[in-house]
């Protein structure tokens, strides 16, 4: 039994050492923002670049939620969801992270810049 | 499933469903979509350890998962189909773990618990959200449910020690 628990308490901090160091990799892996993408159910629903505040809406046309973008950080608010997750997520400058809504099954997604500014892709 | 088993089954599930729906009540400290405290998983630990029958877990977890979600009022919703699938592939893999003997409670709850997330995450990418970003959650998740895990047992071992039949 002792040699067990010992083993056990091996193994759950393998798993903390495992997701600690995880975390601590997207953090440093920042990226910032340029612009922000909604999708809805798999679908896109919107797409910018510019600064602001943009509200979406259901098939149906019924308010779900606002998105906002400053021009470095995206976040949600005035959700209509009971728990308000994605509210609660706050602000994100990380272009990795999406802002999650399961009851909608909405889906922020920041666009990051483009790392090798070497080559412009569009003059050619 | 043995006669009279069906009692024990039935405590165990209205117990299990009781701790479902009273978790709605707390709130969860950090905002992960879709997630919850978990703690009712561990009358299906004390279950698996109490009479290592794999079916008379999924019972609990199934129908806990069922009732818990009429009474929370969330019965049929996204996150309901997230921890109903999570239940169910936690107690197998809880089961598989007890079957190798290598691992104590603490050991097999962290399994569950692990499995739990993934199958919700991996749920969530799939059928939910469609959206593999939802992983960026998972880390965080496994910690939070890593806290769940050692609870649950510690519950489970009082448990045991003081429930001799």
């Amino acid at each position: 039994m002792k040699n067990k628990m010992k083993k056990d308490l091996i193994f759950v901090l393998i798993i903390i050492i495992l997701a600690s160091s995880i975390m601590i990799i997207q953090k440093s892996l920042k990226n910032d923002l340029e612009g922000v993408e909604v999708f809805r159910d798999g679908k896109e629903v919107l797409k910018t670049t510019k600064p602001g505040t943009y509200a979406i809406y259901g098939d149906d046309g019924d308010y779900k939620l606002k998105v906002i973008f400053n021009g470095e950080k995206v976040r949600v608010i005035d959700a209509d969801c009971p728990l308000k997750t994605c509210e609660h997520t706050g602000w994100v400058d990380n272009a990795s992270q999406e802002i999650i809504c399961l009851p909608n099954k909405i889906v922020v997604k920041p666009i990051g810049k483009e790392k090798n500014t070497g080559v412009d892709i569009i003059s050619w | 499933m043995v006669k009279n088993n069906i009692p024990r089954l039935a405590i165990l599930t209205a117990l299990s469903s009781a701790v479902y729906y009273l978790e709605t009540l707390v709130p969860f400290p950090i905002p992960l979509p879709g997630a919850r405290w978990g703690f009712s998983n561990f009358i299906i630990l004390y279950s698996l350890n109490y009479d290592g029958i794999l079916l008379n877990g999924l019972y609990i977890a199934i129908f806990k998962s069922i009732l818990g979600s009429l009474l929370a009022g969330k019965f049929l919703s996204p996150t309901f189909f997230m921890g109903f699938f999570g239940s169910i592939i936690a107690t197998i893999f809880m089961y598989l773990t007890i079957k190798t003997k290598k691992f104590g409670i603490i050991g097999i709850s962290e399994v569950g618990a692990v499995f739990n997330n993934l199958t919700q995450v991996t749920f969530g990418w799939l059928f939910i959200v469609k959206s593999a970003g939802i992983f960026w959650y998972l880390p965080q998740m496994i910690l939070f449910g890593t806290f769940s895990a050692l609870a649950n047992a510690f519950v489970v071992k009082s448990t045991i020690r003081s429930v001799k039949e």
